[in-house]
């Protein structure tokens, strides 16, 4: 990453409240242009964090710079960011135009150059004509594109984003994340999102950063994040996964033999440039839709391959998702396409369990 | 659950109907062709009005002291009782909820009492009472209100307007004077109109306070009673049940609050 | 009263940026209101209750405890009976007949409570002079009752003017919005869903009310009630115009002592032992309220 593709920069910011550290220390670089999502359950720090940088709250320790510039200097009203509600905040006693022209006011802007430059931020959001509204005559989802176009007339430098999607509902979330997604990319706008909810952050960022307990466990794009979560918790919050305990029995040419409590074995291929040595205690993460199911009469005595019988089956349409009983394991969770071939392997009671060697994450216990 | 219960309809409408039975006498006998207390039956007359707004101590009462000294009061205790609401939602001060009871103190204290203080205080101070103590008095028993109304109107204001404001370019200052402000205003006016009805009703302090050339329209009502007047009583009263009435209902229709205590 | 800070959002109240430096600017006005116009004035009255009639100065700065001495005379003794027991009864009758009605107003549709509250508040504002006026046109000897029934042949049975009866009638009516209000802002913080809870594991509606209702709009209705003692037993012009020479409340006595008799030092501590008689209810409620308050935190 080169110095001057950074936009924002938070180097160790911590907030302490009442003695106890809270948020941080978070070390976090956004891209000029980028959807960078902050992305973890509630009390997690992200909040905190994007009200740290919009200038509601003072860091404890730590700064924050944009383009280069100490931002935690100066009071929020000289910050110049973008910032977008979860309840939209619209000024109700202003006109949708004079919610988005406020700003502008504020700068002395001529009313004609206001009017102008309103008519057309309402319509890169899709509301042209609609200036004359109230806030109160307008959907949850036409609000929220004046509380976007009331930022962005400003051509922020970076936009913030609270939650904004979650107090709609879900079809149009989908909708608005689309756009919204959309309407960043045309106008390169660099953009930090704060969302608890995983799909819309795998959906719409160029790279997420997982929040826990104040921390960031894992920054990388949404594909690293599900593919190669960095931690147990990673794994656990975005998707589902089965964590098996395990130790390393022995490593061959990057790929780990890991022998799990009731002395089944497991395969998992290490990505290059990680060491992990025999005897080692691991936690093994499997994907439920990496687990694959089979009749178990066809068995060989294929170490690698687990047995155990159908606990529950449930039929989602699309998919199917089934509860598997293997001895000495927690029940395992797996997920397929409802095809013809699944159903006939659920047919039986007694299965085999094979997991791809790739799919297996292997981290630390 | 019970709200459409029968027994609970019945006992609301008896209720009621006690509540307005007075002020609805009071509107018949204004009415009443007779110099008797009575509700008409038949003919009905204007002439107790005509009589009230021709008699000049019901005139003036109405005209140069009630409406002057409420409005007096209403405005002081507006602007006092705004100032402390913001205080009292906004300001870092310790010990909120004691600052809070003490200011509701013209409430709970009797006001005869407060009345009968101001009364010693400045006849020991050697002024008679005037027109000065009626609006000092009126507005102290106004401000409660102002708070009230003013202070749950802020509470409910969502803080992150004024953070909106504030990440738009505007100071905490401006935040408030632009985005809070206009929308406490219709609370402001009620709070100054609950101030006005307040002092406009009053008799309890106004009786100790108000002096031979400040007699409010509540005491001159009261001495007539006492003299045995004719139905202007009743047309004198029935102006004043229609200004308050009124208020009431401007307050519930154009500034759209939920009136209360 | 439902205090204004509990409904803040402790945790965005908080968060405030303490922007407001000089708070003295915002609530510096109302103290020194409070402090000239009551706090003062009341001190001057603490303070000359304790001094000597002087009928040529109203009073002369020479200690003593004669005006409160004189409170023990019967006449004075019975006097204050009168007005306390007055403010019971006015009391009990407004939370018996007020809570149906703040029930009702918490519990009926937007369109209705604004009619409601409309037909509570007006009575409420309207002077006390005039609905007691009300009350004497109404129940008098030659009132609107009695001339009603005499046109029916019944004759003019009521009698009821200048006894204490009719004193609470007027007084009832007076306070009655004093009691519904508070009363009902504490009936709709509770949910229906309770009601319907316990009406479901077999409560008819007077348990429902009993056990379920009242204990938990019980702040509501105490600080409604305390609201309703403290105004009835603090007036002048309704047992005067209602209650005749025999039924004179403490109020009436004070009004007299300090504008006709001028003995300032006995109205003073006629005033002192009201005040005092309502800050210790005042006391007792907030020490109850908090009692209450860590009872429900002990449950939860």
């Amino acid at each position: 990453m080169l110095a001057q593709d950074i936009a924002l920069e938070l180097k160790s910011v911590t907030k302490i409240y009442k003695g106890s550290v809270t948020v941080g220390p978070i070390d976090l670089a956004v891209r000029q242009g980028e959807f960078f999502s902050l992305l973890g359950p509630s009390g997690c720090g992200k909040s905190t964090t994007l009200r740290c940088i919009a200038g509601f709250e003072t860091p404890t320790s730590g700064s924050i710079l944009l383009g280069g510039e100490r931002l935690d200097a100066k009071p929020a009203h000289r910050r110049d960011l973008g910032l977008v509600f979860q309840n939209h905040a619209l000024f109700p006693h202003l006109t949708v135009a004079g919610n988005v022209g406020f700003g502008l006011a504020l700068r002395k802007v001529g009313a004609g150059e206001i009017t102008r430059r309103v008519a057309r931020t309402l319509e890169l959001v899709g509301l042209a004509g609609c200036g004359a509204r109230m806030p109160s005559q307008l959907s949850g989802g036409q609000q929220q594109r004046v509380a976007l176009a009331r930022s962005l007339i400003l051509e922020p430098p970076l936009l913030l984003l609270d939650e904004p999607l979650s107090s709609l509902d879900l079809k149009l979330r989908q909708q608005m994340r689309d756009e919204l997604r959309g309407l960043q990319r045309t106008l390169g706008q660099t953009t930090v999102f704060v969302t608890h909810d995983q799909t819309e952050a795998l959906a719409m960022s160029d790279r997420i950063a997982v929040l826990s307990n104040g921390r960031i466990e894992q920054v990388g794009t949404p594909r690293e994040i599900y593919g190669a979560p960095a931690t147990r918790f990673v794994a656990n919050f975005i998707g589902e996964s089965n964590t098996l305990a395990a130790t390393v029995e022995g490593i061959r040419d990057e790929v780990a033999t890991l022998r799990l409590p009731a002395g089944q074995l497991l395969r998992a291929r290490l990505p290059a440039g990680t060491t992990r040595r025999v005897g080692e205690a691991v936690w093994a993460i499997v994907r439920p839709e990496n687990l694959t199911i089979q009749p178990a009469e066809n068995s060989q005595d294929d170490p690698t391959r687990l047995a155990g019988t159908l606990d529950t089956v449930s039929y989602l349409g699309e998919d199917i998702h089934v509860r598997l009983r293997v001895p000495g394991l927690d029940p395992l969770l797996a997920s397929m396409k409802a095809t013809r071939r699944a159903e006939v392997a659920l047919a039986v009671p007694k299965i085999e369990i094979g997991i791809d060697a790739c799919a297996v994450v292997v981290l630390a216990r | 659950m019970y709200g459409r219960h029968p027994v609970l309809r019945l006992l609301i409408v008896c209720v009621l109907a006690f509540l307005l039975a007075p002020i609805l006498v009071v509107i018949g006998v204004s009415f009443n062709p007779t110099s008797a207390f009575r509700i008409p039956i038949g003919a009905v007359s204007m002439r107790w009005y005509a009589r009230f707004f021709a008699t000049p101590t019901f005139r003036d009462a109405l005209f140069l002291v009630s409406l002057p000294v409420a409005l007096a009061a209403s405005a002081l205790a507006t602007v006092i009782g705004s100032l402390a609401a913001i205080g009292l939602v906004r300001a870092r001060i310790a010990a909120r909820g004691a600052f809070e009871s003490v200011f509701m103190l013209p409430l709970l204290i009797p006001s005869i009492l407060l009345g009968a203080a101001m009364y010693l205080v400045s006849v020991s101070l050697g002024f008679r009472t005037n027109f000065l103590t009626l609006v000092l008095g009126h507005m102290l028993l106004g401000i409660p209100y102002v708070i009230r109304v003013v202070g749950s109107a802020l509470v409910a204001i969502d803080p992150r307007l004024e953070e909106a404001a504030r990440s738009l370019g505007c100071t905490p200052v401006q935040a408030f004077l632009r985005v809070v402000v206009p929308n406490l205003r219709s609370s402001i006016l009620s709070g100054a109109t609950f101030a006005f009805i307040v002092s406009f009703s009053d008799i309890n302090l106004a009786l100790f306070v108000a002096g031979p050339e400040t007699t409010t329209l509540p005491i001159q009502i009261y001495s007539q009673i006492f003299w045995e007047g004719d139905p202007t009583i009743a047309a004198a009263s029935t102006v004043q049940i229609i200004i308050v009435g009124t208020l009431i209902l401007l307050m519930q229709k154009i500034f759209k609050i939920r009136v209360g205590l | 009263m439902p205090a204004l800070s509990s409904s803040l959002p402790g945790e965005a109240i908080a968060a405030y940026p303490p922007w407001i430096p000089g708070w003295v600017w915002l609530i510096g006005p109302y103290l020194l209101v409070l402090i000239g116009v009551l706090v003062l004035p009341l001190a001057n009255v603490a303070a000359i209750s304790v001094f000597t009639h002087d009928p040529r100065a109203f009073w002369s700065a020479r200690l003593t405890g004669a005006n409160y001495a004189r409170l023990l005379d019967p006449y004075y003794v019975q006097v204050l009976v009168r007005t306390l027991r007055i403010g019971l009864i006015t009391t009990v009758a407004c939370a018996a007949l007020g809570f149906p009605v703040a029930y009702w107003l918490a519990r009926c549709s937007r369109r209705v409570v604004t009619i409601g509250l409309f037909l509570i508040v007006m009575p409420m504002m309207v002077s006390t002079v005039i609905r007691s006026f009300g009350w004497m046109v109404l129940l008098g000897r030659t009132g609107v009752i009695n001339v009603a029934s005499e046109a029916l042949g019944l004759g003019r049975w009521l009698t009821i003017m200048n006894t204490e009866a009719a004193v609470v009638i007027a007084l009832v009516q007076i306070c009655l919005p004093l009691l519904v209000l508070p009363t009902m802002a504490a009936i709709e913080k509770v949910p229906v869903s309770l009601e319907e809870a316990a009406s479901n594991l077999g409560a008819g509606a007077i348990t429902v009310f009993r056990r379920v209702l009242i204990p938990l709009a019980a702040p509501g209705l105490a600080s409604g009630a305390l609201l309703v003692f403290v105004v009835a037993i603090s007036v002048v012009v309704t047992p005067a115009l209602m209650g005749g020479r025999s039924n004179r409340m403490l109020g009436n006595e004070i009004y007299d002592q300090v504008i006709t008799a001028m003995n300032w030092p006995f109205a003073s501590a006629m005033a002192i032992v009201l005040i005092a008689v309502v800050l210790a209810l005042l006391g007792l409620s907030l020490a109850a309220g908090r009692a209450l308050a860590r009872r429900s935190v002990r449950g939860a």
